[in-house]
């Protein structure tokens, strides 16, 4: 990189102490802890709840006894824990810790971070309660009362001021491609949600404010959190850098352009004026850009060091869900055509779709990222490889079930209902063994999760036997380990 | 102090904080060829789909299916089913087999005087209603029946003739005309009809079509 004279004397200036890595860590323990600790409690909560919607599906009889256990208030209870519990609260926790390495700087005024946890998980417990209790607003992706998303706003506003404040006093001169990603984040997240619960929309606008906010959620709130992660995590643990910084630019300019105008295309065949869909189509196949330009970027730097993936969780889990990232984005911006809506607008397809993205990319990419951060944060090991192990596999596996099961369940629907000689009825039986799949699948997962709790409670607690030397899946290697998956 | 390193790669036990490389900053590799060509090729794609399907900026949410919305509107309107019309207006009282409920509501199958008579009693009731004393198939019947004069003639006329020709009745067909002349005819009708007013031969017929045959008596 070619650095003129007076950037090399600011970059001496900026220039961190050594031991930096300990005092930024230090400083943000608490905060980072809390953020990941309450996001799994309502991982937690959001798996069961999700579990309780699956099986009504196979036994619609089951539960019906107590409203606030009909599928009508469960489901939305699953999104909104799911999307502003986990994703949301653990995802602050990992960009908060990302952000203090990468700035080299500690975190001052981090009670305020505390208090924003605080403030958080009320807003959760009360919005959760109130949909289980019948008030929901029957907005998808924004079922909570009003009151709760600007308790959330508050809460994400307290928590983004020491990140302000990290970034003013940053120790470094050249902000690495993860800052971007975070830092637009922390603008657009909050814009989106600042935005929507504005009382300014009826009907057909409201409706495609809606579509806007709820994709956008998905894309510029926690999409580039993820991708933040992989950027940092795959060359950090490779000990390689980055393939491209051209590419970089290149991938988060477009991802920032185009992604905004892709929520349209919920709306095919709806009463909205079909140029607003037609050019959220054009933008929907044009994310192709961003996506591809981003996987070359992630995957050729992860290329030649299969050894490494196989055996660091973190690289484990975080390539598996850079992986699931393209894939789901590719088949997004199929999945926007209108021919291809005919069959799977309005199906489990569509289900399927949106799990390959917050579950296999955004969540895979969270464990990972937790795999990481928390020896470091708490100065303990994690207590079993083999416990990891089993987190991977009954995750992947069952992402792999449902997903799977959800595409092909969807499509037979689809073509059922356009079949004009079927009954609607027939359309829903024929997606019987599919959804017993999913069902399956996502009893996996919550294995998965809870098995992920516990090794969470046991680091944060510093249970289990005090272990030497990282969590590896395979011994490491002791003498002459010539570092293949170095060069 | 050396940076530590990843035993990953080297093979140390140390605690976490001391086994990181540094982050390396970026490659500068340049971007291939085949990528300017995909991310020109998506651009010219999103800039045909756009032309092909903007539409003008029209309002119109059919835009896309205006050759489907005209095809609908371009179809022959379709005939009022009158077996729907009953089922939804008359079944309650007459119900299904059209035997009505003894006592209360009287048949409409096998009632000659009133249904499959001449055809201006029916359309009668059904405009203006009845009420009062009744023989229906030798039974009293003392209700009430409230006109349906705001359906319009081609429902009346379907609904009737459904009732004419359903169960073991076998009468003529009731058009929508014959409506129509009977409405106009008595257009300052409003109260319910009584069975005296009704068998009178002036309240039989419809006005125009008086070659209708009186069947009854």
């Amino acid at each position: 990189m070619s650095t003129t004279a007076a950037a090399s004397v600011e970059e001496k200036k900026m220039r961190p102490p050594e031991g930096w890595r300990e005092e930024v860590d230090a400083s943000v323990r608490w905060p980072v802890i809390a953020f990941i600790a309450s996001g799994t409690f309502w991982l937690i909560v959001g798996s069961v709840l999700a579990l309780l919607a699956s099986f009504k599906f196979n036994h619609p009889e089951w539960l019906v006894e107590q409203a606030s256990l009909t599928f009508g208030r469960v489901r939305p209870a699953h999104l909104q824990t799911m999307i502003f519990g986990w994703v949301s609260m653990t995802g602050f926790g990992v960009l908060t810790w990302l952000w203090a390495r990468l700035l080299k700087t500690k975190m001052r005024f981090g009670w305020l971070q505390l208090v924003s946890v605080a403030v958080w998980n009320v807003a959760m417990v009360i919005g959760t309660i109130a949909l289980l209790a019948g008030f929901s607003r029957s907005i998808e992706w924004v079922e909570f009362p009003l009151f709760v998303y600007i308790i959330i706003i508050g809460a994400i506003a307290i928590a983004a001021l020491p990140l302000f404040e990290m970034l003013r006093r940053r120790r470094v001169h050249h902000l690495y491609v993860s800052i971007w990603y975070i830092g637009a984040a922390l603008l657009w997240g909050p814009f989106l949600l600042i935005t929507f619960s504005l009382p300014i929309y009826e009907g057909v606008a409201h409706a495609t404010a809606n579509w806007w906010f709820a994709h956008n959620i998905l894309g510029l709130w926690i999409t580039p959190v993820g991708l933040a992660a992989a950027y940092y995590f795959i060359p950090k643990v490779i000990g390689r850098p980055i393939y491209s910084y051209h590419l970089s630019i290149l991938g988060f300019w477009t991802l920032a352009l185009f992604y905004n105008w892709a929520g349209l295309h919920h709306l095919v065949g709806g009463p909205a004026p079909q140029w607003g869909v037609t050019i959220s189509i054009v933008f929907s196949v044009m994310m192709v850009i961003p996506v591809v330009v981003v996987a070359l970027n992630h995957h050729m730097t992860a290329f030649g060091s299969l050894k490494a993936v196989l055996r660091s969780p973190t690289l484990r889990f975080i390539v598996f869900g850079a992986m699931s990232y393209t894939a789901v984005s590719l088949q997004g911006s199929f999945m926007s055509f209108r021919f291809w809506q005919e069959i799977t607008h309005f199906t489990h397809h569509t289900v399927g779709h949106a799990h390959l993205g917050v579950y296999a990319f955004a969540t895979m990419v969270l464990f990972g990222s937790i795999y990481y951060i928390m020896p470091r944060l708490t100065q303990w090991e994690w207590r079993s490889s083999r416990l990891i192990n089993l987190h991977f596999w009954t995750t992947a596996l069952g992402i792999g079930m449902y997903v799977v099961a959800l595409t092909i369940g969807g499509i037979l629907q689809g073509m059922t209902l356009l079949d004009t000689s079927a009954t609607f009825m027939e359309a829903q039986f024929i997606t019987e063994p599919w959804l017993y799949a999913r069902s399956i699948g996502g009893t996996l997962m919550t294995v998965g999760h809870l098995i992920f709790g516990y090794l969470l409670y046991s680091i944060i607690l510093k249970k289990g036997p005090e272990l030497e030397g990282p969590v590896y899946f395979a011994p490491v290697l002791r003498s002459g380990a010539s570092s293949s998956s170095a060069s | 102090m050396p940076e530590p390193s990843d035993p990953l790669n080297e093979g140390a036990r140390r605690p976490p904080l001391d086994r990181e490389r540094p982050l390396e900053p970026e490659g500068m590799e340049a971007p291939p060829m085949w990528l300017w060509v995909t991310i020109f090729a998506a651009a010219f794609f999103g800039a045909y789909y756009m032309g092909a399907y903007v539409g003008d900026f029209s309002a119109d949410p059919h835009y896309m299916y205006r050759d489907r919305v005209a095809a609908v509107a371009d179809e022959e309107p379709v005939a009022v089913d009158g077996g729907q019309v009953y089922t939804q207006r008359c079944q309650t009282c007459h119900q299904a087999d059209g035997e009505g409920v003894s006592g209360v509501f009287p048949p409409l199958n096998r009632a000659e005087q009133w249904v499959t008579g001449p055809e201006g009693r029916p359309i009668r009731i059904l405009l203006h209603g009845m009420e009062g004393e009744m023989e229906v198939r030798g039974n009293i019947y003392n209700g009430q029946m409230p006109g349906f004069g705001r359906l319009d003639d081609e429902e009346i006329a379907a609904v009737l003739t459904h009732i004419r020709q359903s169960w073991d009745n076998d009468a003529s067909e009731i058009t929508a005309d014959q409506v129509a002349a009977v409405r106009d005819a008595e257009a300052d009708r409003t109260a319910p009809w009584t069975a005296d007013e009704l068998l009178t031969e002036e309240r039989s017929t419809v006005p125009g079509f008086d070659d209708t045959p009186v069947a009854d008596e």
